[in-house]
């Protein structure tokens, strides 16, 4: 085993721990409260974890076995590919919902679009697995200083001709109208939700794509192992890494995160509302909570706040 | 941060959605608003839908039933909805813990953030009521992110009504703009 075997290794084994953390933490949110949101980001970040851990396993056994790949290695560095890939179709379900929110036709056209490239390997690959090694459907990304090879499907050049424009207009469309909703917010908690999940999209896609697109796409990528290295670290180091953390954190913002970012409105939540008596002849009364006004003195709380009722 | 879905509705439609115990007086609190008085009910099956015209917004009401068996709807109305309207018999003392965990549930489990939650304390015209004092020293809505207030009403008499929901507008129109 030599340095670059036991980089993939390593940059893999980060990836898939990153993964389990950030996808743990938003399962813990998503018990908490039940919102199709959160299920939405959930579910792209389990399919991650998923096609990390494949991978992962895939390079580990591959590294394990000396030099050849074996038919189940690329069964399943192939399946992590496809992984991979149906994450743009539930980032942009997320995205969708929470930005986006095309009408339904639009919605069927991206649905369909990323769906049936998705479908069609999904048979291959267990066509392959029977038919043993087909070249058409594989091809090896040797890595000449190092042990381990990457598989990448080829026939997904094609697949790949209606997924990039999809996928690049969904995640162009996602980032522009965000950038603008956060201009337009006033809500400075919000405000700062938004750039997190602008920010954590745009990063999140362009590892990926970055990936993708310079293996299956430029030679030179897929022959030389600096710059191999070096799109793996990247799309750990944004994909993985800082784009999941900032989704997570725009969309659950923790309490800590609002303490952080609020003014003293969020350090300490006390009753400071008034009770009213109504006009005239009614005679109910009424409680509103006003959370911004209330400073360190108002902190006594509410019952000091109920005296003043019969005013 | 899920509260940030209603940013982008340029809402000419706001979502409303009224809970609480079945017998709370949800569906007659609704008929009053649009009726402007008092009409007789029965138990709610199932979720009734009525739209209140306002000059800038337009409100779709979801009125729930209270009965138990149709609690399981609940979620998914909630899951969308802009607003919530939480009506508390004040006179069914022996429930109020009982509707209290639900109100708690509901914040905890079902709604978005930062949406405004009107509690009403229905049937004020019963002397045998809860007073608002005693209802507040027994909550505890610290830690839900919402913007509350707790209302006295009667479809009754009427009284109230007005003012908790020119609040409940305000918020929500606040929300919209
Ligand atoms: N005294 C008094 N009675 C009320 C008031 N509002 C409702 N009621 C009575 O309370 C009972 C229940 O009212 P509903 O409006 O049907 O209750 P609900 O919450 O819709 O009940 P479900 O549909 O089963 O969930 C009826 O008998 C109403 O007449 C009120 O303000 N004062
Ligand atoms: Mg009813």
């Amino acid at each position: 085993m030599n340095g670059f075997t036991i980089f993939f290794l390593v940059n893999s084994d980060i990836s898939v721990l990153a993964c389990i953390l950030f996808s743990s933490s938003l399962l813990a949110v998503l018990i908490r409260k039940r919102t199709m949101g959160t299920l939405l980001l959930w579910i792209t970040f389990l399919s991650t974890t998923f096609a990390e851990i494949l991978l992962g396993i895939s390079f580990h056994l591959e590294a394990l076995s000396a030099t050849t790949m074996t038919t189940v290695t690329e069964a399943l560095s192939y399946t992590s590919y496809i992984l991979f890939a149906s994450n743009i179709v539930f980032l942009y379900a997320f995205g969708n919902r929470l930005i986006l929110r095309d009408n339904s036709f639009i919605q069927l056209v991206y649905f369909v679009g990323f769906v049936f490239p998705l479908a069609l390997p999904v048979g291959l690959i267990f066509k392959n697995i029977l038919e043993f090694h087909d070249p058409n459907l594989y091809t090896k990304v040797s890595l000449t200083i190092s042990n381990l090879s990457i598989v990448m499907p080829v026939r997904s050049i094609a697949l790949l001709a209606i997924m990039g424009p999809l996928g690049i207009s969904a995640f162009l469309r996602i980032v522009i109208k965000a950038i603008r909703i956060q201009r337009g917010t006033k809500d400075k908690i919000a405000k700062e939700g938004f750039k997190y999940i602008w920010q954590g999209t745009f990063l999140w896609y362009m590892g990926y794509t970055l990936l993708f697109a310079t293996l299956w796409y430029i030679p030179v990528f897929s022959t030389n192992p600096v710059l191999i290295v070096i799109i793996f670290m990247v799309k750990l180091i944004f994909s993985d890494i800082i784009g999941f953390l900032l989704l997570y954190l725009g969309w659950v913002m923790p309490d800590w995160l609002k303490r952080r970012l609020g003014t003293k409105s969020w350090i300490a939540k006390v009753y400071t509302g008034e009770i009213k008596v109504s006009e005239k002849k009614e005679t109910t009364k009424s409680f509103v909570y006003k959370q911004e006004e209330h400073t360190q003195q108002q902190k006594t709380g509410f019952s000091a706040v109920v005296e003043v009722s019969d005013k | 941060m899920a509260f940030i879905l209603k940013l982008f509705k340029k809402i000419k439609q706001s979502n409303v959605t009224i809970a609480g115990l079945d017998n709370a007086g949800k569906t007659a609190f609704v008929n009053y608003l649009i009726k402007g008085t008092f009409v007789p009910t029965v138990p709610t099956a199932g979720i009734n839908r009525e739209t209140i015209n306002l000059p800038k917004l337009q409100l779709a009401v979801y009125d729930l039933g209270g009965q138990e068996k149709f609690r399981g709807l609940w979620t998914q109305v909630n899951e969308k909805a802009n607003g919530l309207i939480y009506v508390i018999d004040s006179t069914d003392k022996a429930r109020f813990d009982l509707t209290l965990q639900i109100l708690y549930e509901i914040l905890e489990t079902q709604v978005n953030e930062l949406i405004p939650v009107l509690i009403l304390l229905h049937k004020h015209d019963l002397p045998e009521r809860i007073e608002l004092e005693e209802f507040l020293a027994k909550t505890d809505f610290t830690r839900f992110n919402v913007k509350w207030s707790c209302f006295e009403t009667s479809a009754k008499t009427g009284e109230g009504i007005i003012k908790a929901m020119t609040w409940f507008i305000k918020e929500l129109e606040a929300q919209t703009q």
